[in-house]
């Protein structure tokens, strides 16, 4: 479905007179598929460029080398811009649930703008639509008339959820969307996106710095670290018992249940 | 909603109290008295004598307090009395004059708008091309250009050189286009840069990026997310103009010899022609106030949030 070709990219640094040669590069040969139905976690520390991954694979970014292959097609060589059908299977949830929509639309305005955008429904048929979708991540479609700044951030996140599913998508970017919740809000989060997983048959694309939640969620986990895909694990086990430093250093993460369990790997 | 536009209303009683407070005071501490710049006006030798008599007439002899609170009470009637200088009803003066006033003021924020919203959106959208720099030129210019000699060098070409133009009155629509101008071009000056300031910063926002990244269409990006809060500035300025414009113009009302009441204005201050004065802060500060009001209104039509944002701290 989603295939990641060889991906390279550095930014651009131009300075007045001198053309720019010693560029960091962000990532660097970066290559891994995601099939139908499937959950892979990309794992990193920040700064590792699993954000910069995450921009390139919605189009927002050219990279410098490599092909980003969704169903089949290079999303980069058509034209400058990703085909609108393209875009339609493949949405995203941000991070940022308040900044990612417009604070002076409602819930129902939010989440049926795609409708509109991609779909000619009758007035009765896209309230229906809305209120399903309301419903689908677990609010009540009494909430459509809600503005952004009535809701709690985990419920905002939800409605960008509904929004992200309302076209019934084939990939859902998650772009550390959990990550601004608290824990409760992150555990019903998740359980919710597992939930649709299994009923739309979606696929993810789960980008997060939380082992737990990646663990969770996540039929394959791929670690990056300095712009370099470092492991690639189907089973979070095996991350666990990981000797590559950059593992180790988001497995120690992990907060135990008591201060006195905490695990000590030596 | 009725509630609150009936209390804003009423606010008008005390911004209308200070207004003539001071108006009232500095009419006093003025050294110039009012019966002798009306002699000085009718030219009639003012002697003791008669200075006496017109300050008798005019009420001037009584206490000042007699003098404000009459004032006052005469107010509240609306009831402005006649003119020292022309003897003429106050009221019946200035309804000669506002039409021609109202006229220009809103046939110029007219044109500033239908001028200055598309080339502030052309200039934010394609920024550094051509229209962005146009935009910019009429924008140094206008803001830089005093207006008595914009509206000169306007005569001067399109009524003088080209004679396409009336030089100056009223009555035809020709006679509309050159005051227009002059009193619209700093409007535009300001409302195209405050506009392409605005629309950039809302192009920055990061849900408008990501309603690209979910396929919206440029153009509905425009009309959805970034041109409804982008006109907010905006309408505060045009809210502020307009009370100015309304209030009169005297300078380019000078220059095209319209018919307005602004230099019926400024004559009444320069002969202390009280009743006129009186007339002028009352009508100016209710303008003012009724132009805020509109603003306000406007914005809470165009971003509700300020309204549940009001229900919520009470």
């Amino acid at each position: 479905m989603l295939e990641v070709r060889e991906v390279s990219h550095s930014y651009q640094q131009r300075r007045w007179f001198r053309r720019a040669d010693h560029t960091p590069s962000v990532l660097t040969d970066i290559s891994f598929t995601i099939e139908k139905g499937c959950c892979l976690g990309l794992l990193g520390t920040s700064g590792a460029g699993k954000s910069t991954l995450g921009k390139i694979i919605l189009g927002m970014q050219r990279p410098s080398h490599g092909q980003i292959l969704f169903e089949g097609q290079d999303i980069y060589r058509t034209s400058r811009h990703m085909s609108k059908a393209m875009r339609r299977d493949l949405q995203v949830v941000f991070q940022d649930c308040y900044s990612a929509v417009n604070p002076m639309m409602t819930a129902a305005e939010i989440i049926g703008e795609p409708l509109d955008n991609y779909e000619r429904l009758g007035t009765a048929e896209r309230r229906r639509r809305i209120g399903e979708l309301l419903e689908q991540v677990g609010l009540s479609a009494t909430d459509a008339g809600k503005r952004p700044d009535q809701f709690s951030g985990g419920q905002l996140q939800r409605i960008n959820i509904a929004r992200a599913i309302a076209l019934k998508p084939k990939l859902i970017v998650l772009d550390e969307s959990v990550s601004s919740l608290d824990m409760v809000n992150q555990t019903h989060i998740l359980s919710l996106l597992a939930e649709l997983k299994a009923s739309h048959q979606l696929s993810y694309l789960f980008i997060t710095h939380d082992i737990r939640a990646a663990m969770t969620l996540c039929d394959r986990i791929a670690v990056m670290d300095q712009g370099r895909l470092v492991q690639q694990e189907a089973d979070g086990e095996a991350l666990i018992h990981s000797a590559h430093p950059a593992v180790r250093q988001l497995v120690d993460s992990i907060l135990p249940e008591h201060p006195a369990n905490r695990l000590v790997w030596d | 909603m009725i509630g609150y536009i009936g209390k804003r209303m009423l606010s008008v009683i005390p911004i209308i109290f200070v207004a003539t407070l001071v108006m009232f005071a500095l009419i006093h501490i003025s050294p110039v008295d009012p019966a002798e710049a009306y002699l000085t006006a009718a030219h009639i030798y003012p002697t003791e004598e008669v200075l006496e008599q017109k300050r008798h007439e005019f009420g001037l002899d009584q206490p000042l307090l007699t003098q404000y609170l009459h004032m006052i009470g005469r107010m509240a009637t609306l009831d402005f009395g006649t003119s020292y200088l022309t003897n003429q009803p106050v009221w019946t003066e200035v309804a000669a004059r506002l039409p021609a006033t109202v006229e220009l003021a809103l046939w110029s924020m007219l044109f500033a708008a239908v001028v200055s919203i598309p080339l502030g959106i052309a200039a934010a959208v394609y920024r550094n091309s051509w229209i962005d720099m146009l935009s910019r030129c009429i924008s140094y210019l206008g803001a830089s250009m005093p207006q008595f000699w914009l509206g000169y060098l306007l005569i001067f070409f399109f009524s003088v050189k080209l004679d396409w133009l009336p030089v100056e009155g009223r009555g035809t629509w020709q006679n509309l286009v050159l005051p227009v101008i002059t009193l619209s071009l700093v409007l535009i000056a300001v409302y195209t840069r405050l506009l392409r300031t605005s629309v950039l910063e809302q192009m920055q926002q990061t849900y408008v990026q990501y309603a690209r990244v979910r396929g919206l269409r440029e153009r509905m990006i425009m009309l959805k997310h970034v041109l409804r809060m982008s006109m907010m500035p905006l309408i505060s300025g045009m809210g502020i103009n307009l009370g100015k414009l309304l209030t009169g113009t005297i300078i380019v009302e000078q220059v095209f010899s319209w018919p307005g009441f602004g230099r019926y204005f400024v004559d009444a201050i320069f002969n202390r022609d009280i009743p006129v004065i009186q007339c002028y802060v009352f009508f100016a500060a209710c303008l003012f106030i009724l132009c805020n009001l509109l603003v306000d209104l406007v914005q809470l039509y165009m971003d509700p949030r300020i309204s549940s944002k009001g229900r919520a701290e009470h």
